[in-house]
């Protein structure tokens, strides 16, 4: 009896404490003594996706367009106030990036220095040993990364069966440091992606780059429907999709519509949804056409992407990608604030600079962000939410209490 | 606990005047993007969302100040390259009215440095006529003349002033180190006379003056309970001017104080005045957009824009037009005043949209006064 009425006392207390929305999440506030706020005068789309309690995925485009279209601050606030009912507030998943086999590639990516067909200085190498990339991986631990991402320069897998036991190797030894692991190979077939998974890969990354109807003026070697089947085989081999974009390569706003849709479209969305923000590199057909110090994506398109990722797939991680080396720190406090929650930190990415452990480190302690926990992953948060409200004393009186009727 | 002060704040719908300095500073130390959200949510709740207020400030007498303000170039004891002037022509000052007006400002605040009004009679008057010229522009009229006394207080009132600006500057603890020639106490006795002649209290601080976190506290403490919260809350960074004690002690190069302490104070500016307008005021041209933006989402609501501030750099109309459009900021209305339940709605207004509203609701008020 006495466990009963102090469960509801805690339920209560904690319901209270989680009942403090925004006015654009319309809450039966029972429990408060303010009467329930009026709802606001947004489209539509934005308040459905405000009032998610699940994902979907039957986006129209747009509705998408609607959402990308809301007045900025107003946006990212929104998409600010989903993330919180999905995803623990404030935690940030540090991811680190390792290159295994730089450059050398026979794809044409105008954005990309590994390419063989562009004179960039890169210079092109083989696999990374086993043993190398688990010294990484330590050391990546050690920091406070709790996801190792290895990478390699190919077009596809086919006939790469050395490199795949290789990697498989990597992948095991990094899964026993209880880290989470995730490569970008390529394309990959249905064999392969069924070898990764029973070797323990957790993740796999392809991106889609950009909208399909932009995609051709990036890519001409590989088709969006070839990427799009590279994620069809990872998702049925039960891997975790990683698939985003690069913003700045020469889209318009409608592109960053499309590319989301796609994704949020998919049969699942991705677990992660990686932004990357443009890196000019001379030699590449994208570094040479950009005028000289000019930021290739403004910083409010990234944010406007990012805030609309949020709202229209609630469950996955957003990740802050290449270019977050210039964005300020306020640039990147926007995007947390809007959704953003997972990073790439430590030395470097896969062809440029990485914002390294200890000035995240002193970023996270400034705003009082933490670093994601192993596996942690999103999701519709409410029962977990009563759980964290409770005080400890309440929490403890609640486990003695049921020890003695036990 | 943590918790239970913050989600106590964030459930207010009215103003509280007893905040004691432990729950001020727990609100404080809350980790600090969480305390910039709850910021914001409450904020929707008093006023509405993406509005920010655009005051213009204009120096009407320049320098020769008798105060030992130590952040200060008007002091007449520091040696800034600072020039002194006489005070501004009632034309010149509702010409500059006029043109803030028409680029979109609602808010015209004119500073003169003094210590106090005492035996400036035709100065009071020239003021009143400025006054009275601003106010029939339809706008918001603001002085900061020094010290005030009641009767100095009620004639400005007289003449339609709708506010006046006397910040604390910090907390009590650390002003002696910053003024020596006016006390604590004398600028609360002047607030005090503002309150009583019924004009808007606008009063605030200036972080960077060499204080600790525990000042920021301190100043939030004094002005959250006063009797009645002030209208407005200015945030001031300091801008270092070479020649001023605090400009001189500052190693060169050096921001005075970190942008995530300006933020900190804004945030728990607004959860404990939650129906204050927050004012981000000098040294908004040392900070980026990005931390502009946040300074906006955690609960701030007002920026002056136009060609200065009263000694240093303004942001230009044009800059500020541009982030409004790419942010969806609106100009708040004139005599739009923070409340409880006032929002939700938000709406992205145009500036002629303003500007229409602005006119309709002038022939409203002298069509009230004509019947009247």
């Amino acid at each position: 009896m006495a466990l009963t009425l102090l469960s509801r006392r805690a339920v209560a207390r904690s319901l209270q404490a989680t009942c403090i929305r925004s006015f654009s999440t319309p809450v039966n506030d029972t429990f408060s003594a303010s009467a329930p706020p009026p709802p606001p005068e947004a489209g539509n789309a934005l308040q459905d996706a405000v009032s998610a309690q699940g994902v979907r995925n039957n986006w129209t485009r747009d509705e998408i367009r609607e959402l990308y279209n809301t007045p900025l601050m107003e946006l990212a606030f929104q998409a600010g106030t989903l993330h919180r009912r999905f995803h623990r507030t404030n935690a940030i998943q540090m991811c680190t990036l390792m290159n295994i086999k730089t450059g050398g590639c026979s794809e044409d990516c105008s954005y990309c220095a590994q390419s063989s067909r562009y004179d960039t200085g890169l210079k092109a190498t083989k696999m990374s040993s086993v043993d190398s990339v688990l010294a990484a991986a330590k050391i990546a631990k050690a920091n406070g990364s709790t996801r190792f991402c290895m990478g390699a320069a190919w077009r596809d897998m086919r006939g790469r069966k050395t490199s795949l036991k290789n990697v498989k190797s990597m992948i095991e030894g990094i899964r026993e440091m209880d880290m989470e692991v995730c490569v970008t190979l390529g394309m990959i077939d249905q064999t392969q992606a069924d070898d990764l998974a029973s070797a323990g890969l957790t993740a796999y990354n392809h991106n889609l780059d950009t909208s399909r109807e932009h995609y051709p003026s990036v890519i001409s070697t590989r088709t969006y429907d070839e990427r799009l089947q590279t994620l069809s085989h990872v998702r049925q081999a039960g891997i975790n999709v990683c698939s985003g974009g690069i913003l700045g390569l020469g889209e318009k706003p409608e592109d960053h519509v499309g590319l989301i849709h796609t994704v949020s479209t998919l049969p699942s969305h991705p677990e992660s949804f990686p932004v990357n923000a443009l890196v000019p590199i001379k030699g590449t057909p994208l570094g040479d056409k950009l005028p000289e110090g000019k930021r290739p994506i403004p910083f409010d398109a990234i944010l406007r992407t990012i805030a609309t990722a949020r709202l229209t797939m609630p469950a996955t991680i957003i990740r802050i990608a290449a270019g977050r080396t210039t964005m300020s720190e306020a640039e990147q406090i926007l995007c947390f604030s809007a959704g953003a929650n997972a990073v790439f930190t430590g030395e470097k990415m896969l062809t440029t600079e990485a914002v390294g452990w200890d000035e995240d480190k002193i970023m996270f302690e400034k705003y009082g962000l933490v670093p994601m926990k192993s596996f942690e992953r999103g999701e519709l948060r409410e029962n977990k939410r009563q759980l964290e409200a409770s005080s400890w004393a309440a929490m403890k009186e609640g486990a003695a209490s049921q020890e003695v009727t036990l």
